[in-house]
């Protein structure tokens, strides 16, 4: 099974374009002079924790409709081979800070009556 | 995106399990998973950790039945000293399925080795041919041998303060700086279980063989004197070096010193002189010595359970230790080879799972709950990052639970 590290590279660049985005975010929640003298450390802490679990949950959402997205109508059931159309259900899932709810791919074998949750075709990154 | 059945992230599961796996209970698992962020109750921290567990058992049980001689090596390099420690503790157990509460309780023993890499020098000659200081000094020396009495359930109560003393004094024995010629550790891992000496055989032989210390040009054993090490080492680790842990035989020969002689600078002189006798390789002498105090002593009666200090009872439980090890305490030869001589990496380990599974409030279902408890904090204690592995690795379900629409 291939793991999923992916390369400290790249991870690095993700953390550099967010850091722009900070300051979006800072300019958005306290406007172009920043934070007034009373505003204490707490306050922005809320602020930056906020924007993280935030910009967490759209990049989650996103992949996984675009994940979704790319599996078509049809997959074949994992256990029996069959083909079964896919419908699309709402799933929560937490994490650290909060939860993301995508609509999550569903396929349902009428041979083996069960439902399976590609994409168990090549296993993707996730 | 090789998710299971539950509700949670990738990210939040290795959380969970590692909170779960590092600390004390299951509530403070759960205390410090809602500090990050993450609100569950123990009793969800507790299914979702010991699932991690289990699964982890079954990924190591098939990899044992697969046999030794078929597991691929996961390392590099063969090493070139190896240790392979066994020791075990003990743990509560309760009934499954006997609904809330504990219900036929039982202590258990579970069993621990301590596989490691280590880096030292091998030497012309004996390089340390007098004990060390630390094996001289009274008051050191009765703490060791209380707490080694503790650690093996007989004496000390079983509290969380004496699992977490056990877990921090092993550290404080191996004193690097008085015994030089010491090998180094390098790099650890474990294998525990409650399984029967058979099959946690297997396990371990399947955890030596896949990083490669079967091929390592110097290799240990150590272990005290249970006979099932010993039938472990020779089934499995016939061509390691077999050596009984040091510390054991000290407290043996310490325990019949002190019920041999009236006063103290009697006893005290007597286990100097059996311990650098022992410690020298002259195991013979003091079995000879031995053999003269139990004709001037006695035998102890038949079926009577004597009192521990009963120079009887002391004198004969250290012969027939010493006796039966004999031919595993060659210390001069080990010391000049460079292998460890005690098993303080083992008892360091076995505290380190103690101060998670043992405790006063602490009862494990039979057999699975505490099997898939030693297994993640085996893989937590492990240092090769396996729990991490794991979790990078596991394939996930397709399938998942029907949630009942409202």
């Amino acid at each position: 099974m291939a793991r999923r590290e992916l390369p400290p590279q790249l991870l690095q660049e993700i953390r550099v374009l967010a850091e722009g985005w900070g300051k979006i975010v800072a300019r958005r929640a306290f406007g172009d002079d920043g934070p007034g003298l009373d505003t204490d450390f707490h306050a922005m802490e809320q602020i930056a924790q906020a924007a993280a679990n935030g910009l967490a949950e759209g990049a989650l959402a996103t992949l996984l409709e675009q994940q979704a997205q790319a599996l078509g109508q049809q997959l074949p059931c994992p256990d029996c081979g069959t083909l079964c159309a896919i419908s699309r259900e709402p799933r929560t899932l937490h994490r650290p800070g909060g939860s993301v709810t995508p609509k999550e791919p569903v396929g349902h074998c009428p041979a083996c009556r069960r439902d399976f949750f590609p994409p168990a075709i090549t296993v993707a990154p996730g | 995106m090789r998710l299971d059945n539950h509700a949670y992230s990738p990210a939040a599961r290795r959380m969970i399990a590692t909170a779960a796996g590092r600390l004390g209970s299951f509530a403070d698992a759960a205390f410090a998973l809602e500090l990050a962020g993450l609100p569950l109750c123990p009793q969800h921290v507790r299914t979702l950790a010991l699932e991690v567990g289990e699964d982890l058992v079954q990924q190591r049980d098939a990899q044992a039945a697969r046999g030794r001689r078929r597991l691929a090596v996961r390392v590099a390099q063969t090493p070139d000293l190896v240790a392979v420690e066994v020791d075990g503790g003990r743990l509560r157990t309760r009934a499954a399925g006997a609904g809330p509460g504990v219900h036929d309780a039982e202590n258990k023993e579970d069993k621990v080795a301590c596989l490691v890499t280590l880096q030292g020098d091998a030497f012309a000659q004996d390089p340390q041919p007098e004990p060390p200081e630390s094996f001289l000094q009274p008051r050191r020396v009765e703490r060791l041998v209380r707490q080694m009495a503790g650690q093996a359930g007989e004496a000390l109560p079983e509290t969380a303060a004496a699992a977490e003393a056990s877990f921090e004094e092993p550290a404080a024995r191996s004193d690097s700086s008085a015994e030089p010629w010491a090998p180094q550790k390098r790099l650890r891992t474990c294998v525990a279980s409650m399984a029967n000496s058979t099959a946690f055989g297997r396990l371990v032989a399947a955890e030596a063989q896949q990083r490669d210390f079967y091929r390592a040009s110097r290799k240990a054993f150590v272990a005290d004197g249970a006979g099932y090490n010993w039938t472990l080492q020779r089934t499995h680790f016939a061509d390691f070096e077999p050596i009984v842990d040091f510390l054991h035989v000290l407290c043996y020969v310490y325990a019949a010193a002190w019920a041999v002689h009236p006063s103290a600078a009697e006893r005290w002189d007597q286990y100097v002189v059996w311990l650098r006798s022992c410690w020298q390789g002259r195991v013979e002498e003091v079995l000879a010595d031995l053999r003269t105090w139990q004709g001037r002593v006695g035998l102890p009666p038949p079926k009577e359970e004597l009192p521990r200090g009963d120079a009887r009872r002391a004198v004969a439980e250290a012969l027939r230790y010493l006796g039966n090890n004999a031919a595993r305490m060659a210390y001069p030869r080990y010391r000049q080879q460079g292998l460890p001589i005690t098993s303080s990496l083992a008892e360091s380990l076995v505290g380190q799972f103690n101060a998670r599974v043992k405790g006063r409030q602490k009862y494990w279902t039979r057999p699975w709950g505490a099997e898939a408890m030693l297994q993640l904090r085996a893989a937590l204690l492990s240092e090769d990052g396996r729990l991490e592995s794991y979790f990078a690795e596991r394939p996930g379900s397709p399938y998942r639970r029907r949630v009942k629409k409202a």
